[in-house]
């Protein structure tokens, strides 16, 4: 898929492990390891917005295109 | 919803029981089928000569089969039920196994299309066996048909139920995946 999660990188850069932040954004640990795997299908506006409040960054700092 | 599951878990079982008796079925078939094609004189109590009489069209009535034919289209009979009973068993296996993945509330799983394609294909393979009739009678070969279109229809509402089970699929997945 042409859309790449960089979670990781940025969890990474914040220090945080997973299960923090799936805590802190109020998802299950499972999700956000879909989310950090890249095998997410579909991001809800309402968890972008929980995810970027609590990483203290921007959608695109998470989400990026890169061409096939 | 209890009272839902319990209507399940009976229909399951109920499905399984009688999956078990066609296999059964099929069995005997095919034991008495050869059994009485070999040695007819043993099974004269049992009075199956009604059970072979087939449909002249030149007639239009039913004629039973010469007697140098007997034994074979005795021995096509039984195969011929035995291939029925086979499929309808095989259908009431995947039939149990929809059942019981229904009843664990996995409704759109994966496997259910392919479950249901299966189904729709042994359908499709017995409605010619119900529809067409061909045996051997005093006058030859004799060719008859049924207009039992149920099995046809069937196998064909079943690929369709594949490919609503397959969306259904893709749907749930995707919905499972959305964080």
């Amino acid at each position: 898929m042409p859309i790449v999660v960089n979670l990781d990188v940025v969890l990474a850069q914040r220090k945080m492990t997973l299960s923090e932040f799936s805590e802190r954004v109020g998802i299950t640990l499972a999700n956000a390891s879909i989310l950090k795997t890249g095998k997410a299908r579909a991001v809800r506006f309402s968890t972008l917005e929980k995810i970027c409040d609590v990483l203290d960054c921007q959608p695109g700092d998470i989400l990026v295109f890169e061409k096939d | 919803m209890a009272t839902k599951n319990f209507k399940l878990t009976l229909a399951h079982w109920l499905v399984r029981i009688i999956g078990i008796c066609v296999f059964v079925f099929a069995a005997l078939y095919f034991f008495v089928g050869i059994h009485l094609a070999i040695a007819p004189h043993h099974y004269d109590w049992l009075h199956l000569s009604s059970e072979i009489f087939i449909y002249d069209c030149v007639k239009g009535e039913l004629v039973r089969p010469g007697p140098p034919e007997r034994s074979l289209w005795t021995l096509w009979f039984f195969l011929e039920n035995l291939i029925f009973y086979l499929i309808l068993g095989v259908i009431f296996i995947y039939f149990g196994k929809i059942l019981h993945s229904v009843r664990n509330g996995m409704v759109f799983r994966n496997e259910m299309p392919g479950w249901l394609r299966r189904i729709g294909l042994c359908f499709l393979i017995i409605a010619p066996l119900v529809i067409f009739h061909i045996g051997p009678t005093e006058k030859g070969f004799q060719f008859g048909t049924h207009m039992h279109l149920g099995y046809l229809l069937a196998g064909l509402f079943a690929f369709v139920l594949a490919e609503i089970f397959k969306e259904g699929s893709r749907l749930n997945e995707e919905s499972k995946l959305t964080v």
